[in-house]
């Protein structure tokens, strides 16, 4: 593993770069190469992120996770809301790993059910966000002119408004009947897009102008064909980098919205609850609040890792 | 001359994106769905005598606080308030026609008292952990700091707050360091402002995030300090290493942690919202939350309208700052 690190053995991997060319920049035909060697560089990005060993445990935690979280309450038939009333407030036991609230009600698959509201929401919410901020960004950064002017004022806008305070009175104005997940989706969606549009609409005006994509327009390339052949491979890694630290920004979002009271609702389960419930009886119950927090700061750490490591891929820091 | 029209330049910034702020919170405050009438139902229960009760004060409401202007006149009869700082009177108590002022006049101090601790505590731990880091670089505590820091930087304040508290409360007391322990350090069970000592735990629940943040900049930038010219320079003058590093190192390496004091500043201010309410603290932050809850619409606009003005004049003070610490930089 050490060795290859300065030999690199697979030929195709990792040093084709369109605009790294010995020659000067490259043609068209070296882009092709490029976007062909795109799908056997996963192999060598695999390693790449394999050699930063936290991300690898971060990974590991997070497959576990999921599997754990969406499996194991439909294989185990677990309830996350159904209690029994004679063991209440159990701290430990064989039964109970960690512990039943005060109605009796299981802490472990309580919190794989938090686990598994945390993930979804951020899921999706990101994927929200990154739609809404591609559309625009990409828009923007391949038109210019007033629209790019325009949009991007909105984006300072955006940036401007403190992120949670948006985020508050945007779940406040979106009606209660609505299934809260749906709505931290939608929230969240709507309070994320400004740095993915920034970061897109940037990423595509930087690609618009090289020296490839002017070649293969020459060759008669359409606007579609140069977008998904020659500039969509080259900024996807720094989006792959964002929306790997979006999904623990949105995982704070949720359950910090959950906390005041404004995210997903008892009895259904969310960390940010979890927590809040398990707080206020802190002294007496300190399983109630620690488990949430554990694997709740655990599970962030992890996503936070599988970032730090694909950020090394694409050799992008935070 | 040039400072001024800077200074002119970033204040009208600041109005405009405040006004986008305030207008976008008004707007927002229109489309929501049960008002503060229908809260107080949800609440309190009432019959249908008790209901045509609430239907009338509502539309007194409409009247007092204007709801059926246009909203560019709402958030211009707003501007003119605040340059009075006059906020008018909150829905709760329609009477008192300070009510808002004094309530932000009491409660942003409290906020900004634990965001400013938490930058001390960040300052404080954080600039010499990240020097001792850059010089014991890829030793066994560089690899503990720049882990403990990535946990500092990656849970939440309530996360930490919650850990924090149960630390004291369970463990220290438990290990005999005592029934002594003073439990008002812990800002739980006291009944919200009292001394310095309920500050403690709500700044370093919120100033883990800026400690680990500035350590991580201090360390690479010592880091790239240490190679440059002049530091060679002095070093073979035959200076001491601490001097060096006092006089010569810390210096350059100092500007890229007020780049971070921005940012961590607002991170704290705005973090409030989330925190204050686990350590019963009567800040701006519980003020907003509460407000939102009860749909009091004057109040969720001023705590909005406070709130966003705080981050944005740290904004400007860091960038001030910025250009004071290291002249090079103009001012733009």
């Amino acid at each position: 593993m050490e060795e290859n690190e300065n030999t690199v053995v697979d030929p195709l991997a990792g040093q084709m770069l369109p605009d790294e060319g010995l020659f000067g920049p490259g043609t068209p035909a070296d882009a092709a190469a490029a976007a062909r060697s795109e799908r056997v560089g996963w192999r060598h990005n695999f390693r790449v992120f394999c050699r930063h060993k936290p991300a690898v445990a971060g990974l590991v935690y997070v497959v576990l996770l999921v599997l754990a979280s969406f499996l194991g309450p439909a294989v185990f038939d677990l309830d996350y809301e159904k209690g029994d009333a004679s063991e209440t407030l159990i701290p430990f036991s064989a039964e109970h790993p960690f512990g039943t609230d005060q109605q009796g009600r299981d802490l472990l698959v309580r919190n794989l059910y938090a686990a598994r509201n945390a993930i979804v929401v951020a899921v999706v919410s990101v994927l929200v966000g990154l739609l809404l901020g591609a559309l625009i960004g990409a828009f923007a950064g391949y038109l210019g002119g007033a629209l790019d002017l325009l949009t991007m004022r909105l984006v300072d806008i955006m940036f401007a408004f403190p992120q949670i305070l948006l985020l508050i009175l945007l779940l406040v104005a979106i009606p209660d009947s609505m299934d809260r997940r749906i709505s931290m989706f939608v929230a969240i969606g709507l309070t994320s897009w400004a740095g993915y549009a920034r970061l897109i609409r940037g990423q595509v005006m930087q690609a618009r102008n090289e020296d490839y994509v002017e070649a293969a327009r020459c060759l008669g390339a359409s606007n579609s064909h140069i977008l998904r052949k020659y500039i969509l491979p080259n900024i996807a890694g720094p989006i792959i980098v964002a929306v790997s630290f979006g999904i623990p920004s949105a995982m704070m979002a949720e359950s910090g919205m959950s906390l005041i009271g404004l995210g997903l609702r008892p009895p259904m389960p969310s960390w940010g609850n979890l927590i809040y419930e398990g707080a206020r009886e802190m002294l007496g119950f300190p399983h109630l609040v620690l488990w949430p927090s554990i694997t709740f700061g655990l599970t962030l750490l992890a996503f936070t890792f599988i970032g730090d490591g694909l950020g090394g891929v694409y050799g992008k820091d935070r | 001359m040039r400072v001024l029209k800077f200074l002119l330049k970033r204040l009208g910034s600041i109005v405009v994106s405040i006004a986008c702020v305030v207008a976008i919170t008004f707007a927002m405050m229109r489309v929501v769905p049960s008002d503060y009438f229908t809260q107080l139902e949800l609440r309190y229960g009432a019959n249908t005598a008790g209901k045509q009760m609430l239907d009338l004060q509502r539309q007194e409401y409409r009247e007092i606080f204007h709801l059926d202007d246009p909203l560019w006149k709402q958030v211009g009869r707003y501007f003119v308030r605040v340059m009075k700082w006059d906020f008018g009177p909150s829905y709760k108590e329609p009477g008192e026609a300070h009510k808002i002022t004094e309530l932000v006049n009491a409660k942003l101090p409290v906020t900004l008292t634990v965001a400013c601790a938490g930058m001390g505590i960040a300052l404080v731990f954080g600039i010499p952990l990240g020097i001792f880091a850059a010089l014991r670089r890829n030793s066994w505590i560089d690899y503990t700091l720049t882990s403990v820091s990535m946990v500092g930087q990656v849970v939440p304040p309530y996360v930490l707050a919650v850990l924090l508290t149960l630390f004291f409360a369970v463990f220290v007391r438990n290990f005999q360091i005592g029934d002594s322990f003073p439990l008002e350090w812990l800002a739980l069970p006291s009944e919200g402002w009292g001394s310095w000592k309920n500050v403690v735990m709500p700044a370093l629940a919120l100033g883990a995030a800026p400690t680990a943040a500035v350590a991580r900049y201090i360390r690479s930038s010592v880091l790239e300090t240490l190679e440059q010219d002049f530091v060679r320079t002095a070093v073979s003058k035959g200076l001491g290493r601490l001097q060096v590093i006092v006089r010569h190192a810390l210096r350059p390496s100092l500007i890229p942690v007020v780049t971070v004091m921005g940012p961590q500043l607002s991170y704290m201010i705005v973090g409030s919202v989330l925190v204050e309410d686990i350590f019963r603290l009567q800040g701006l932050g519980s003020l907003f939350v509460n407000a939102v809850n009860e749909r009091d619409v004057p109040l969720v606009i001023t705590s909005t309208f406070i709130l966003a003005a705080t981050v944005m004049l740290i904004n400007l003070a860091v960038d001030i700052l910025y250009s004071v610490i290291d002249p090079r930089i103009e001012l733009k």
